[in-house]
This record gives structure tokens, sequence and C-alpha cells, in this order.
């Protein structure tokens, strides 16, 4: 027990390498293209980008469903196995929710960026109405908004609670690196009681939440009339696709600290495995939903969407739909030997197979959709301009610049718990 | 207790709060809105009110494109063109080229000062240097001038010949259909382009080109094509696919050698009815598809704009053994226009540049028109002088030496007479751009004569009213000219007789590449830097690259020679060994220079990585289906008042694209300019579709907002900036608009357009380079309609009925104290459709002629099953042939 917490300790007094300073550095140049792009969007126009009439949306909204797709697996980590009693998830569940917090804040973004009118973004919240103008409510992307909010303030009071007793910890033990406060915690038996009835208590807030977010996303499109898009499937989809993706990328974080700040003795194989377990049985999920959308798409009664998949499984979107299988549905396979679940090698290729692969799957749902339709009006395609994937490399970099500062910064390991978990 | 006050710095932290504090509020208050101050007029013009417009009827005519018109004028500026609906010739319709003219008028490059050797220099000194130059008499002058039809000009201009003997004038027609007036001049002994009428005509056989969109008056052919299209079967004999084949009941596929061939075997069809002696020719299989024998060959018509005149002389003696002169064609009233020699063969002639010395171009460009290099004309000219009349700068008045700036015919006075007995007239709309002057008042000045222009004007106006007797005086019957625009004399009928009995034409089928050079459906005879024009796809093919072949070699290929290369479009109903480019296109500019020898050889088709994309939305007849009730979970709208409905002939509209400009014009619609274009961000409201029909034919259809009564777009808005109206019409609310676009991606039929740029103040000629504004967004501004609000950067906006015009005739009938008529009202699309194929009215007026249409069993609604009750019908007898049964 003494051992980890002095692994923890030495984890955080280390001197930062080389490596840390390589990696904040390409992160800050990324987050400094994100940077430039976003302020020609907003001077200039989204016409920089490379979205036209047919195709309205574009990798911005790929990128935001994306990270909050990767924002799922914290909550799922923190609040879900929380409530299930699967002690496992003491060593990464902060790692977790600090990749949750993050990805919000970009996934965020993007809605934003993607208005036409940047300066009036304000008038999707129902604010006073002293205009005359209020929101409409049948809009699911007010719904989306709300959605948002709600999740980022749940996932940020969460992540802060729990951060508390360590952070008093690292301050008695002499680690001050941001100060931060800590509302009075003194670690008293009776706090503790409290902690854990709050934590609780939030866990349960937060659980329907991890369903109602990704749902609330995915009937932005499946409200529409676009063939494609209009499908009962896509809440359940969605909110299995997202867990995937945000488990494939706390694996990548996990495979990380174990190997650059020394927690492999915290963050066992054995928890690499469990999650690959579930990677494993999440990508089978997967697949069965991407099974039912064809045989629904084929069912008689729906041309439209018929000649969406005929496109996707024979047409102009093959060059992103096998992919996609190959990466969501066929690589996490490999997972089916121990070999496999324990090499953190095979565990990073297969996570980064995963996040890549869960990227083309919302490529292909917002482009392959909209570049068929009912009819094209014109036969320009799409393709993400510079300026697009530079926003998309921004925020990449803002995440990875985050992450490696709270690496640095905050016990991204949870003494509490585990010394909790010891204690009983 | 923090005081905020700039003296309390006593440590770092609170002078860095202060001093945050301060630039914050510093920032803020700096930020100030510019005011663009509007100033009243001085001395108000006792005939202007602002915001009420004028209608003036005036003439339009560029040497291609001619029209009588009714121009709306606000606040002294004109901002929409439309057909004048008095003319027997437009019947109220206009075309493309008619409702772009507009730009010419405004556009940057408007010559507005006289120039003696690129230097601005005042009239006196332009005329004394210029006078001197004509006065030589030992010089040949030649005077090129586009086909004039003006009665007046034609006065002034045979003075000023008669008074300069050593000016030779040379009249060209970029398109010109001089082998009709030929051929009818060998056959007949007149020189006629006699005026097709369709009254009664059962079978209508059309040859090569594109009568509907480029014939000399495509507004009168297709209306009155369009009015007798029930009873009339048309057959379209063409290498290539063309509107006026969409239109045809059945479209022959020919190489154009075969058309001498068909029209032979044709005409000794007659010939044996007539007992005349049959002429020599190959059988031709196709004749028989005709149904010559069921109708008796009664009541047949042939017309062909092959510019071949062994084709046209045939036609001439089949039309008259078919008895058509005498029903169809009309003698008495012949056609003007396009009757000159064409500007290749005019141009092809070196020895005139080499015999002459001094060049004046009569507001014309032959540089252009020639379609030879700026390089080739500077060899020719030889630093020889060139005095140029010229409203805008081009590619002549860059090599002329003396510039005079003349006036755009919206800004002069005149008449013209297009076909023979109908007068049109033309009167100023606006103030002359800088210090313009009329053409022929620089003819007159040259002249030293004491008359004026008008003068002149007023002598062949009193003449006219010598010809007319409805009139008490001439102060009657020039207003009732100037107001209505036109005037029609009775003219003497005309008998024609056939002068030659035997014609043996030879038929010949040279080897190699045939090259079908034929008018552009939208921008005519040049390639002309107009954005409204340049920004409207090839109405036959969706594409906009200006330079591009059709052929029916397969595979996405470029046609190459000697390195210049086209691109090529694949067109399956295109005859093979033939390639199709359009007038003044590169292409053809390429063909001229090289002489149009063209072998296999010279071609090499290699693999493009894309073909030219297409702008124009394809449909399947099956997305028009009968309306259904459904069920519906919103309680459906209720329109106490008016419900505006709109009904869209789908057998009258040829797909012409005369309604796009006309909307684009009327409610500011920018043009995005090429590079925007191409990434498929055109803004028009209207678009022309095409429906794909089983049998493979293709019709036409105008795509606009369907203003559904279960709106997709209106749930979805997060901002609730769409919403339905309590007249039927999905509003668009643009103050409240973010820009999210969600709507137009629910929109099934992608009626929406979206500002991704600021395209109202964009230069769309600069092709939108970050220096937006420039000279031409002045111009544009003072083009704009003050009844339509200019959108901003992110803002989606949409076809709404033309509200403006609604709430303008409901504003009009509270004022005069009437019950507002619901017919008052036409959108802008409706009042240009040459073919009157749009029908616009309110569904709650029992008698209203757009109901009883959207209520027929014909009525058909795009993608009904969504059930979205779009309040547009298209009409159509369920894609039957015209054939009857």
């Amino acid at each position: 027990m003494k051992k980890i917490e002095e692994q923890i300790i030495s984890a955080m007094r280390a001197k930062p390498g080389a490596g840390f300073y390589a990696v904040v550095i390409i992160s800050l140049i990324l987050t400094g293209i994100g940077v430039y792009c976003s302020v020609q969007t907003i001077y200039a126009g989204v016409g920089c980008w490379g979205i036209n009439n047919q195709h309205n949306w574009g990798v911005s909204i790929v990128n935001f469903v994306w990270w909050i797709g990767i924002g799922h697996a914290g909550t799922f980590i923190s609040a879900v196995l929380l409530l299930l009693r699967q002690n496992w998830r003491a060593p990464v569940f902060r790692l977790a929710e600090t990749i949750t917090l993050f990805s919000i804040l970009c996934a965020a973004f993007f809605p934003f960026i993607h208005l036409g009118r940047h300066a009036l973004f304000f008038y999707i919240f129902p604010y006073f109405n002293t205009r005359g103008i209020w929101v409409s409510f049948s809009s699911p992307l007010f719904w989306d908004m709300a959605a948002i909010l709600v999740y980022l303030t749940v996932s940020l009071v969460f992540w802060y609670t729990e951060l508390i007793p360590d952070l008093y910890w690292l301050r008695r033990n002499g680690i001050v690196r941001i100060r931060l406060p800590l509302f009075r915690w003194h670690n008293t038996i009776g706090q503790k009681m409290l902690h854990s009835r709050f934590t609780f208590f939030l866990a349960s807030l937060a659980t329907p939440l991890v369903i109602s977010v990704h749902s609330i996303v995915s009937i932005d499109f499946a409200v529409s009339n676009v063939p494609g898009w209009n499908s009962t499937i896509f809440p359940p989809f969605f909110v299995a696709g997202a867990v995937f993706s945000g488990f494939a990328m706390v694996q990548l974080f996990a495979v990380t600290a174990r190997s650059s700040i020394g927690l492999a003795d915290v963050i066992t194989v054995h928890i690499i495995e469990t999650m690959n377990k579930l990677l494993l049985a999440l990508s089978i999920l997967i697949s069965l939903c991407y099974l039912t959308e064809i045989i629904f798409a084929f069912l008689p009664g729906n041309e439209a969407e018929r000649v969406v998949f005929v496109q996707r499984l024979s047409g102009s979107q093959i060059y992103s739909f096998y992919p996609m299988i190959l990466l969501n549905s066929i690589m996490p396979l490999l997972f089916w030997f121990k070999r496999v679940r324990q090499s953190m090698v095979c565990t990073v290729i297969i996570s980064l197979c995963v996040l890549a692969g869960m990227w083309l799957e919302r490529w292909i749902i917002v482009n392959g959709s909209l570049s068929v339709g009912y009819f094209r009006i014109h036969s320009v395609n799409y393709f993400p301009s510079f300026i697009e994937m530079g926003i998309f490399a921004g925020t990449l970099g803002f995440f990875i610049l985050m992450m490696t500062l709270a690496f640095r910064f905050l016990p991204m390991v949870s003494i509490y718990e585990i010394n909790k978990q010891h204690a009983n | 207790m923090y005081y905020l006050s700039p003296l309390n710095m006593n440590n770092r932290r609170q002078f860095i709060k202060n001093l945050t504090i301060g630039a914050a509020a510093g920032s803020l208050a700096g930020c100030r809105q510019t005011v663009n101050r509007s100033i009243p007029y001085l001395i108000q013009p006792e005939e202007i009110v602002p915001g009420e417009s004028l209608h003036y009827a005036t003439t339009y005519y560029d040497g291609y494109t001619y029209g009588s018109v009714m121009a709306r004028v606000m606040n002294g500026r004109p901002v929409k063109i439309d057909g004048n609906s008095h003319s027997s010739l437009t019947l109220g319709g206009s075309n493309v080229r008619l409702q772009a003219s507009l730009f010419g008028l405004y556009q940057p490059g408007r010559c507005l000062y006289p120039l003696v050797k690129h230097v601005r220099a005042g009239w006196a000194d332009f005329f004394s240097q210029t006078s001197s130059l004509l006065k030589q008499p030992d010089k040949d002058i030649v005077l090129f001038c586009r086909k004039g039809i003006s009665p007046t000009e034609d006065i002034v201009m045979n003075d000023f010949l008669s008074r300069f003997p050593n000016i030779r004038k040379i009249e060209y027609d970029t398109v010109s259909c001089k082998s009709v007036s030929d051929s009818h001049n060998q056959v007949f002994g007149r020189p006629i382009q006699p005026l097709p009428v369709f009254n009664q005509v059962n079978i209508l056989l059309t040859f090569s080109g594109d009568l509907l969109v480029s014939s000399p008056l495509p507004e009168y052919i297709t209306r009155h094509y369009c009015q007798n299209r029930t009873q009339l079967r048309h057959f379209h004999f063409d290498c290539c696919s063309s509107l006026t084949g969409n239109k045809a009941d059945k479209t022959f596929c020919i190489h154009p050698d075969e058309e001498r061939v068909i029209l032979a075997n044709l005409y000794n069809y007659f010939a044996v009815l007539n007992r005349m002696p049959a002429i020599e020719c190959p059988e031709h299989h196709i004749l028989s598809a005709l149904p010559l024998a069921d109708t008796g060959a009664q009541n047949l018509l042939v017309i062909s704009s092959s510019a071949d005149p062994e084709v046209q002389r045939m036609i001439c003696r089949i039309n008259y053994l078919a008895g058509a002169y005498s029903k169809f064609l009309k003698p008495e009233y012949h056609i003007n226009l396009r009757t000159a020699q064409p500007a290749e063969i005019v141009f092809s002639d070196k020895t005139l540049f080499e015999q002459s010395d001094i060049f004046i171009f009569y507001d014309c460009d032959p540089v252009t028109d020639s379609l030879l290099d700026a390089e080739e004309w500077k060899k020719r000219l030889a630093d020889k002088p060139v005095i140029a009349l010229v409203h805008e700068n081009n590619r002549s008045s860059a090599l002329a030496g003396y510039i005079a700036p003349v006036q755009h015919p919206y800004e002069m006075w005149g008449d013209a007479m297009a076909v023979n007995g109908f007068y049109s007239f033309q009167q100023p709309l606006v103030v002359p751009a800088g210090e313009s002057v009329h053409r022929a008042s620089v003819l007159l000045s040259w002249m030293d004569t004491e008359q004026d222009i008008t003068d002149y004007i007023q002598q062949t106006w009193m003449n006219l009213f010598e010809r007319t007797d409805n009139f008490a005086d001439f102060i009657a019957f020039r207003n009732h000219i100037l107001q209505n625009g036109v005037l029609e004399l009775p003219v003497l009928p005309v008998a024609l007789e056939m002068k030659e009995t035997f014609y043996q034409p030879v038929f010949n089928r040279p080897g190699g590449i045939r090259i079908n050079i034929l008018p552009s459906p939208v921008t005519g005879d040049k390639m002309e830097i107009n954005p409204f024009l340049n920004e409207i796809p090839d109405p036959v093919y969706g594409t906009l690259e200006k330079d591009i072949v059709f052929s029916n070699h397969q595979d996405y290929t470029l046609f190459k020679r000697n390195g210049i290369s086209h691109h090529h479009l694949y067109d399956p109903n295109h005859a093979s060994d033939v390639i199709t480019g359009y007038y003044a296109s590169p292409f053809h500019r390429f063909c001229v220079s090289s002489g149009f020898r063209f072998t296999s050889d010279d071609m090499v088709f290699s693999k493009e990585r894309r073909s030219p994309d297409r702008f124009i939305p394809e449909i399947s007849a099956s997305m028009l289906e009968a309306q259904q009730d459904y069920l519906t979970v919103n309680p459906s709208h209720v329109h106490e008042q008016q419900n505006w409905i709109m009904s869209v002939d789908l057998h009258r509209c040829t797909g012409c694209g005369a309604c796009m400009i006309a909307c684009q014009i009327e409610n500011n619609i920018p043009p995005v300019g090429m590079t925007e274009a191409l990434k498929g961000r055109l803004m028009h409201w209207i678009k022309i579709g095409k429906v794909n029909m089983a049998d493979g034919r293709r019709m036409a259809i105008p795509l606009l907002c369907q203003q559904c009564h279960q709106a997709p777009c209106e749930s979805v808005c997060p901002v609730a900036a769409t919403m339905h109206s309590t007249d039927g019409i999905n509003q668009m609310v643009y103050n409240r608009c973010i820009g999210a676009r969600y709507c137009n991606n629910n929109c099934p039929y992608h009626a929406r357009v979206f500002n991704f740029y600021d395209y109202a103040s964009a230069d769309p000629l600069r092709e939108n380079d970050p220096q937006w504004a420039s000279s031409l967004q002045k111009t544009f501004a003072l083009m704009r309609n003050a009844d339509v609000t200019v959108r901003s950067k992110g803002v989606m906006e949409k076809c709404n009925f033309c509200f403006h015009r609604i709430h303008k005739a409901r504003a009009d009938a509270r004022t005069e104290g009437r019950l507002f008529d619901p017919t008052d009202v036409n959108p802008a699309c409706a009042a240009a459709c040459p073919a009157g194929a749009i029908i616009f009215g309110d569904r709650n007026q029992n008698d209203s002629k757009a109901r009883r249409l959207f209520e027929s069993e014909n009525s058909r609604f795009l993608l009904a099953k969504l059930n979205t009750s779009p309040s547009v019908a298209y009409l159509c007898n369920s894609f039957l042939h015209y054939e009857k049964d």
C-alpha cells in the first residue's frame, strides 16, 4: 500500500523529461494551428470550409460527435461502474473523468465554430426575452445545447468532488503545484462518509446522462428527414459507439500512464485486460447495430434509405465504409486472444484503430447521408478544407496539452479511493 | 475591502486588475457601429417618390438579343427588366439575357469619358482629332457594326455614309440566319426570314439547333409553341441534346451530314404528292418513323437553324410544297434580326484590313465577335487609327486610339423594328453614365449638321404617326407609343412564288470529325463577363465551365490537340464523330484559329480524374407523386385570408432559366463568382432541375421552396428563424438566423441556400478576393431592389413567393380603399416565364386559375410521401407522351 502512494508521489515529484516538453510543444503548435483556423473561420465565414449547399454539415459535426463520444467513457467508468461496485475502476476513473472533461470542452467548440454567425451564438440559450426572440424548443439543436451544458456541469462537479481528498493529501505531503480550493476538507470521518454518499448521489445523477447525452446527439440526426439519418436505432447505437470510443481513449492514456510516469503497478495488467474485454463486447454490440441498420434499410418501403446504404456498401462511400468495418468490427475481435488482451502494444494499436474507426463512422453518417439525400442538387462532392481539419487538429492539440498538464499537476490516480479500497 | 479606484494601486495584483478593467472598458467604449447617412433630395424630383417604383416601356437590342421590355425604376435607378406584355412578339415573356441585361448598365467597366490615345479628353478634343481623320478623302475607312434594326439609325447611317463616300459600312452578325434569307432569295426571289406561327400546325419537324432558346425571337417562339403544344406532334433531329429536343415527342440523333439526306427524302415525298420531279438521293430510314401518312402530311412545318445553305434551300421547297407559306410562315412578317453576314466570314477576309486605312467600331466588339486573338488583330490593324464607339470597355476598345463613350440601350432614345410592321421604342430609364452620348449623335457630330438625334427620331415617329389613324394628334400618339413601348402597323400581304423549278443538292460525307457549333442557350453569342449569366448552369448539360465540349465518347476524357485541352462531357444522346461546342467558347476560338480541320488522329482522349460537375438537380419521375392524405400529428395551419399556391405546368416549361435570373435580380440574390459556384454554392432560389423519365427523355422542372404546410425546416431551427405565415408562406427571418444550417439539411428539396461568405458585398468578377470592397460593390448596390433585404454572411435564405410583392399589393389596396385582390400579385419567376408555365394564386379564391390547376387530377407533388404538404404543384399528364391515342 505504501508502495503505491510512494509511486504516485515520486511520479508527481519527478522532473519533467524531454518527452514532456516535446509533447507540450507539439500540442501547443497544434493548438496554434487550431486557433489560427478558428480565427480565419470567424473572420472570413464558414465559406473557407469545404461545405456547400448539398453538404451543409461537414467534419465539424463529425468531430463534435466524436469528441462527445470520447467523453462518455469517463462517466461510464466513474458513475455506472461505481454504482455497480466494480472496484477495479479505482486506478483509472480519475484519468477517464479528466478525459471526459476536456473532450466535452473540445466537442462544445464545434457547434459554436460551425455557425454562420458566431457572434449570435447566444441566441440558442433561453435567455431573458428582452428582444422578443425566444428559442424554438422543438429543435434538437436546442436539446443538444442543454444536454451538453448539463453533462459538462455534472462531469465537472463529479470530477472535482473526487479530486478534493487527493488535493488535500498532496498538500499534506507538501506537493502543491496549483492552489485549488479544498472547501474546508480535513479528512474527518464525517466528511469521508458525506463524501461517499455525495459521490453515490452524483453517480446516480450522471448515470442517466451517459444514456441521454449521446441519445440527444443522435436525435439531432434521427428526427431529421435525411435518408440515412432518419432511423430509430440511432440513440442506442450512438451510446454504444460513444462508450466504445471513450474506452479506447482511456486505454490509450492508461497505457501511456503506465509507461511514461511509472504507474505500472497501480494501473495493472488486469485493469487493462478488463477494459479490453469491455471493448470487445462493445465492438460486437456496434457490429450488431451496423447489421441491424443494413437490414432495416433493405426492408421494403424506404427506397431513399436503401439508396444511401447501396452507396455505402457498393457505391461512393465504400472507401470509408469498409475501412470502418475493419477498424471497428474486425480489429477488436483480436481481443478474443488472451495474449492480445494483455499486450500493451496491441492495446494501443487496437485503441487507435477504434478511435479512427469511430471517426469514420460519424463521417459516413454525416457525409454519406447528406451526399445522397432524396436527390442531389449538384454533383460537387464534399471534401474538408485545410481550415476545417486545422480546427480538428487544434482541438486534438488542446486535448493532449490539457491531459499532459493534468498528468503533471494533478494526481491522475485517486489515492483516496485506492486507500479506501485497501482499508476495506 | 477593495476599492475600485485608479488610485488604489498599492500592490501588483490590484494594479493588474485595474489595468485589465481599464483596458476592457476602453476597448468597449471604442467600439462604435459605422453610421451610413442617407441624405434626402435637396430638390425633390416631381415624379420620384422614395420607395415607389415607376414602369417604363423600352427596348433592348445588343445585336443578338432583342426584346421589347418593361423596366421597373426605383428612385431613378432601373432595378428590374420584364417582358412587355403589350408586345405581340414577347407577350410579357423574357429570356435569360434580357433579364441579366441590367448588369451591362451598372457594370464597373462602363466607358465614361472620351479617350484619345488612352488619355481622358473632352468631346471637343475628341471630335477635332477624329474629324480631321475622317475628312481625308483619299483614305479608305471601314465602319464595323452589328446588324441594325432601328429605322432612325438607318436613316442617320445612310446620311452619314452619303456625306463620307470613302466610308464602307460592314454589318455583321455573330450567329447569323443569313442562310435562311439567302435561300428564300434563291427559291422565291425575296431575301426574307419569315416569322413562323404554330396555330394549327400538326407536325413540326425541327432540325439542328435549339429553336426554343436560340432562335432570333425565343420568347415569341416559346410562347406560341407552348400554346399549341397539345395539338402538334414535334419531331426533333439533331446531333446533340438540346432543350428543344427535350420538349419534342421524339428526338432523332443524326449526324449533321444526314440532315441533307433526310430533307431530300422528305422533299421527294412532297414532290411525288405534287407531281414534281424528285431529286436523286440516298434512302433514309428515319422518314418511315414519321407519321406522314396518318395525317395526310397536312399542316406540316419544317424549321432549321442550320447555316447550311443547301439545307435551308430544301426546307424552303418542302415548306412551299407542304403549303406552309400560306398558313404558318408569314412572308410579310419577316424577321430583321440576324440577317447580316456571319462574323466568321466577314473577318476571315484579311485583304479588307490591308486595303483600309481607318477603322470605326460602331458600338460593337469586333475583336471578340471575330473569335480571333487580340494579337492577330494588332497584326492586322498594323497601327492604323481606330475609332471605337463603346458603352463598355472591351477587347476592341483596348486596341482603339480614339474611344467615344456611348449610351447603353437603357439610357438612350431610339426605336427598333425586329419584325416587319412591329415597331418598338426606346426611352432612357436613367441618366446616362459619365459623358456618354447617343451613338448616332457621334455620327451626326462628324457630319457637322445642325440636327440632333432627337430630331431624326421625331421625324421617324412623325412618319409612323401619319401611317396610323387612331390618334388625335402627334402628342397623343407619342404618349401612346412611349407608354406601351410598341406599335403594330398593318403590312401588305405577300404571296411567294417558287422561282426555281428544279434543284439538285449535293450529298457528300466527308470523313473525320465534324465540329458542331451552336450558341449557348444561356449566354448566346458571347461568353460575356456577366456574373448572372455565368452562374446559370447549362440548361441542357448542367455544367458551369465555359470551355466545354460534348461528344459521345465514353469515359471521363479530355479533348486534346496541340497541347490545348478542353473540358469534355460524355453525352450518350450525342451522334458519333461529332464534337459539339458553344459559340465563342475557347473551343470555338481554337477551331476558328485552326480552320476547323480535324481528324481523329488529332484527338487524344486521355483519362481525366473527374468529369465536369453538374449543377442541375436530377430527380426521378417517381418522386412526383399525387397528394395523399396522411394522418398528421401537428394541427394543420388555418389560412383565413390567403393561402398562396403555385402550379407549374411541366408540359410548358422549356428549362430556359429566365425565372432563375428574374428571381435573382428581384430578390437581390448576389452572384457568387465562378470559384464559389464550382464549389456548389450557387445562390439561386429557383433552380431548373431535370426529371429523368422512363423513356430516357428529360423534362425541365423548376425547383423552388415548396412552401410546405408541414415544413421540415421549421421545426429544426433552434432560434425560430423560419416559421409559417398566416397566408401559407414559409417565412425566413434573416435577423434571427444564426447559420446552423440544419434547416437546409432537413429540407428534402434542398430549396435553401446559404451565404457562406459575405457575398452581398463581395466581387464575383474577381473571384471574391479578400479585397472585397471594390468598384463593383458600389455599382451593384445601385442595382438592388429597395423592397428586399440584403442578406449578410452566415444567413440562410430561400424563396418566399416574392413576399414583398404581396405586401406591396396589400398596401396598395389599402391606400386605394379597395379589397385586396390576390390576382394582383405575380412573383418575379411567373412574370418572367416566356412559356407561361408558372401560375401563382390564392387557394382560398374559388375561381382562381392557380387553384383549379392545383386541385386538378394532373397535379403532382414533389416527394409527396414525406407528407410535407407542399404549396407547389407540378402539372404533368402522368408523363404520357404528347402523342394522342
